[in-house]
């Protein structure tokens, strides 16, 4: 075998490897922010933008649905964080005093107006406590104009009786009113997860394909993608290299 | 097993086939009902088009029910009960544009409310919101609605969505073809193939209740047909198959009538090919034949048919066309809107609501600047690379690009001319009919510049992974999440 082509050989096996761990990391990210959201209620009417100014929190209280809490999910407004600069994320207790998991955000979320994680451990007994988030912007300069925000209900809604909004940098409060906010719970194994998923997937769909058989669709897919990336990168030119027929 | 001997490019073609169809399934049962861009419409109109003969109920008049139509409320909408209720208690309304919210799943309650639903599946008020246009895929599909009709409206909408799946493997197939035809290797015919159908916003096209499909098909057959005649020559098979292809295009969606326009330069050129007649002569008869067949159009087509294409009886906002004209481009000539467009090209799904990532778009754009630089460059150059099809296939891709961009924005400037607003707009799946076209040009730009088939056919590769890759993300990272997390 000529130099040339065990170089071509090799470029070829990186293109695998190259694929292989682009599709890693596209589950490896999907399962990172995996997390069943509640589902039940929506944000509805106008929105408003709440903005964060540095060091002042905005809470929400809320009131967990279910047992085994292990995220909330928000959607956050125009973020642009520069240099330096994070928001922090704390779940406390229902008077906002005791911090029972906190995290930092210091990147933009991939897209606007999409669902950001927050992750924390598995709270057993979730169902039923009423929980606080609160959001505090940390920045050493002020930034007037476009500082960072989070989306939030404008009018009152009695599906959000629980919760109770309060915005430290205009020092008022929201009752019935909500942050683009939902907890998301775990079933305890991703596996668990994951079925919850295929349910979901599943409602308002053919009674025909609920179930398996999107996981067989699904799984038909992946490994078919895999094996086709294989096939096109290692695939023989035929004889009839071109065909002027 | 060693790769490198066993596949045979049928087997590929096969398995790529196979892919779509499969992932076609999955894409129709994974976006949620009627959350694809005016969906509740066109699926009304199926069930519009699948009434009976005979209609066997009295009809209401929109004037005397004095509704308000609210965009918001999908209930105020003239379609089929079946349609309005179903799409409002599957939460269309809260999911429609609200990447925040999404479908109700804590209750069974309103599934199987939907699912034993005994509602009226015909159209009982006048006017209604069905739509107007005459598609062979509303024909198609309302023979589906009547074949289903035992079933619940999940399964009607999927097998709507299926149909656009099979269009779409036709014009996977027809890339192949076509791609063949001009000239690339057999190995490079199915690169680009899987790019095709791996394309994240083709593959969702293909796999919603939607007349966009039919005419992507039907352009698709149109750019096979024109390199059939521009390779092999025009006879009269070719002729009527291009012609053929013309009417599909013509009965699939409005832009399809372009395809009739562009059959006259395409049967020109055959015709110059064929008749190997001195040019003057050719262009006295070419003046002559034109000004004739000016004439017999003006003669046969309804001028009610000009007028609607056209808007012109609508009086314009504007103190003249110039105005208007200036007016409009400096709204939609603008980067953002054309990269909204790009973004709804390649991956803005739903109703425009949940995107593929701001990177990857960059990254996609830059191939295409380059592919198309490529392209020009190779066009003006005395070059004729062995690898890469001949320029006249090129010409013609560009011709139908440019003529289907005009024509969308003629139409889109036409409704701005008595609105003073962007009502139309030009989303990228508007311009996907020219995909196979498109594509080829990228690549062709790209083996242009690389100058060498071994570079071209690697990064042909490389591009099909990443095209598999992007269609991945798009469902695992960005479908998924917005309506099921």
């Amino acid at each position: 075998m000529n130099p040339s082509q065990v170089i071509k050989n090799h470029l070829h096996t990186f293109l695998f490897v190259l694929f292989s761990l682009g599709l890693f990391g596209i589950f490896f990210t999907f399962l990172g922010n995996f997390g069943l959201g509640e589902s039940g209620y929506n944000f509805l009417g106008k929105t408003k933008k709440i903005t964060l100014s540095p060091g002042i929190p905005i809470t929400q209280t809320f009131t967990a649905k279910e047992d085994h809490m292990h995220q909330l999910r928000l959607v956050l407004g125009n973020v642009s964080l520069k240099e330096g600069e994070y928001i922090e994320f704390r779940l406390q207790d229902a008077f906002c005093r005791e911090t029972l998991a906190m995290t930092r955000l210091s990147q933009e979320p991939r897209s606007q107006g999409v669902y950001t994680v927050f992750p924390f451990p598995v709270i057993p007994h979730s169902q039923g406590i009423h929980y606080c988030f609160a959001a505090t912007y940390f920045s050493s300069e002020n930034r007037k104009g476009d500082k960072p925000t989070l989306s939030a209900t404008e009018d009152p809604d009695l599906t959000f009786a629980d919760r109770t909004l309060s915005d430290g940098n205009k020092n008022k409060v929201y009752k019935s009113q909500t942050l683009f906010l939902r907890p998301a719970y775990t079933s305890g194994s991703l596996l668990g997860d994951l079925w919850q998923l295929v349910l979901r997937l599943s409602q308002y769909k053919p009674a025909f394909l609920k179930g398996w058989p999107i996981v067989f669709l699904f799984g038909i897919i992946t490994l078919g993608s895999i094996a086709l990336a294989a096939l096109l990168i290692f695939i023989k030119n035929s004889q009839a290299t071109k065909d002027h027929s | 097993m060693n790769l490198r001997q066993i596949p045979t490019p049928k087997i590929i073609l096969t398995i790529i086939l196979a892919l779509f169809v499969v992932k076609g399934a999955f894409l129709s049962l994974l976006i949620p009902l009627f959350q694809n861009p005016d969906e509740p419409v066109h699926y009304g109109t199926v069930q519009h088009w699948a009434e009976p003969k005979e209609k066997s109920w009295e009809m209401r008049s929109y004037e005397s029910e004095k509704y308000a139509i609210n965009p918001n409320d999908i209930r105020t909408t003239n379609l089929p009960e079946e349609t309005v209720r179903s799409a409002f208690l599957a939460g269309f309304d809260e999911v429609k544009f609200e990447k925040q919210n999404i479908q109700n799943f804590s209750t069974s309650t309103t599934e199987q409310e939907i699912r034993t639903n005994n509602w009226k599946r015909y159209v009982d008020t006048s006017p209604s919101a069905v739509s107007g246009t005459t598609s062979v895929y509303y024909l198609l599909a309302s023979w589906g609605e009547r074949l289903f009709s035992h079933n619940s409206i999940f399964t009607r909408v999927f097998m709507a969505r299926m149909l656009a799946v099979i269009l779409g493997f036709g014009v996977i197939l027809l890339s192949y073809a076509t791609t063949k035809k001009i000239g690339f290797s057999e190995r490079n015919s199915l690169l680009f193939t899987a790019i095709v159908a791996f394309q994240p916003m083709f593959s969702i096209t293909a796999a919603q209740v939607n007349i966009d499909i039919a005419l992507v098909f039907a352009f698709s057959l149109f750019f096979y047909v024109g390199v059939v005649l521009l390779k092999d020559g025009l006879t009269w098979r070719r002729a009527l198959f291009a012609i053929g292809a013309a009417l599909l295009g013509f009965f699939s969606k409005g832009p399809g009538a372009l395809l009739i326009l562009v059959l006259y330069p395409l049967f020109v050129f055959g015709a110059y090919e064929k008749l190997h007649v001195p040019v003057k002569k050719f262009l006295v008869s070419l003046i002559l034949i034109t000004i004739v067949l000016s004439g017999v159009a003006f003669l046969v087509i309804p001028g009610s048919y000009i007028v609607s294409i056209t808007n012109s009886s609508a009086q314009s906002k504007f103190s003249s066309p110039i105005k208007s004209l200036s007016k409009y481009l400096d709204k939609t000539i603008r980067g953002s809107e054309l990269r909204d467009t790009a973004l709804s090209y390649w991956g803005n799904f739903g109703w425009l609501d949940s995107s593929i990532s701001d990177w990857e778009l960059s990254i996609i754009r830059l191939i295409e600047v380059i592919g198309f630089v490529g392209t020009i460059w190779y066009l003006l150059s005395h070059h004729q690379l062995s690898y890469l099809p001949e320029k006249k296939y090129l010409v013609f891709f560009l011709g139908l690009i440019i003529a289907l961009e005009l024509a969308i924005r003629f139409y889109d400037w036409r409704v701005f001319d008595y609105t003073e607003q962007i009502l139309i707009g030009q989303p990228g799946r508007y311009f996907l009919p020219n995909l196979i076209g498109h594509l080829i040009i990228v690549i062709t730009g790209i083996g242009f510049l690389l100058r060498q088939e071994s570079l071209f056919t690697l990064t042909l590769k490389a591009m099909a992974l990443a095209m598999i890759l992007l269609q991945m993300n798009a469902i695992i990272n960005v479908i998924i999440p917005r309506y099921y997390l």
